[in-house]
């Protein structure tokens, strides 16, 4: 009972259950976290907007994003992925979600900035429907954790809409 | 020829109900660690509530070898979430994040089209041939957490090692019972 094998195989599950349990408690800190993220986006330009070949709309936008995420970061936190996704109603669907950029935020000293870009995805509807389109630019975070449960959020800011007629 | 009858000697000396009883012993551990597994299922309403990542296509965030937490709920689908799905014809399921979502009025059905941060390109390219998005019978689960991917080797180790010591503790706590007559 008392050979190396047996205190080897003891100590070995000890450290295994030992290590679960600290990674649960590390996910479980993350709950205490102050969070107040913000963010403004303005749209600076409509650089193309018409109807593809079979039918349906794309648009081609630039934005401005100016971002805080800082507060976002505690240090369980592995990185921090950030999109903006482009959200809208048409009478097919009644929900349009479009991710227009997306960035991966891998520490806090880059949480914070501004820039200026032209839409990563194209932003292309089901249909036609986009001339004078009302939306909301929704910006969405997801924390992944060094270890543990993932959690995510978002703003949504709404008053957003596209011309009346194609570019 | 005398060494064949002490082969057949030590054979026969051994007991049939020891042997027996350590193969249900197997067979116990097994059946046990597979009713876990099912009832992680149940639980969490996915085939596979655990997966092991096997590209780098979500790096930084999910490297090869983490493993992944699943978890599949009536929820609709929403962009940003880190989803599971198979493509059909392919046996090995794919995580990467939806970025873009359709939803249908009427009936609810969705068109999904999914990403891997760390790729380039949209996932159309896996896709089966003329399929432009995924619909929700593609999708298996939503990624709800992570394990760093050392415990997971770690585990394996511990839980061979345990197992190999409780057979042990069997065979040695039973006392050698003469061969056909009482005690």
């Amino acid at each position: 009972m008392h050979s190396f094998g047996y205190r080897a195989n003891a100590l070995l599950t000890f450290a295994v259950t030992a290590l679960a349990f600290i990674c649960a408690i590390a996910s479980f800190s993350d709950k205490f976290s102050n969070q107040n993220p913000s963010v403004e986006i303005q749209i600076l330009n409509i650089n193309r907007f018409k109807k593809q070949s079979h039918g349906n709309d794309e648009v081609s936008l630039t934005l401005d994003i100016a971002a805080d995420l800082e507060s976002l970061f505690t240090w369980n936190t592995k990185q921090v992925f950030v999109f903006v996704a482009a959200e809208y109603e048409t009478p097919k669907n009644s929900l349009n979600q479009v991710s227009l950029w997306d960035a991966i935020i891998p520490a806090k000293e880059h949480a914070k900035f501004r820039i200026q870009v032209s839409n990563k995805y194209r932003f292309i509807d089901q249909g036609h429907n986009l001339r004078g389109k009302d939306f909301n630019l929704t910006l969405h975070w997801h924390v992944m954790p060094k270890t543990g449960k993932m959690f995510a959020d978002k703003i949504v800011m709404s008053g957003y809409s596209l011309p009346d007629a194609y570019r | 020829m005398g060494w064949i009858g002490e082969t057949v000697d030590s054979i026969k000396s051994i007991k049939i109900r020891q042997v027996l009883t350590q193969a249900v012993t197997l067979g116990m551990i097994v059946t046990s660690a597979l009713i876990i597994w099912k009832a992680l299922m149940c639980v969490t309403g996915t085939e596979s509530p655990v997966v092991v990542v096997l590209s780098g296509s979500m790096e930084p965030g999910f490297k090869r070898g983490d493993i992944l937490f699943l978890h599949m709920t009536e929820e609709p689908i929403r962009a940003g979430e880190i989803v599971v799905f198979n493509v059909d014809g392919r046996d090995i399921p794919i995580v990467h994040r939806a970025i873009k979502v359709h939803e249908r009025g009427n009936t609810g059905e969705v068109d999904v089209l999914t990403k891997g941060d760390n790729n380039d390109v949209d996932d159309i390219g896996l896709y089966a041939d003329g399929q432009i998005w995924l619909h929700r019978q593609h999708i298996m689960g939503r990624a709800v957490g992570k394990a760093y991917h050392q415990v997971y080797t770690y585990r394996c180790i511990g839980f061979a090692r345990y197992n190999i010591q409780r057979l042990r503790q069997q065979t040695e706590k039973k006392p050698v019972v003469g061969c056909g007559s009482g005690s």
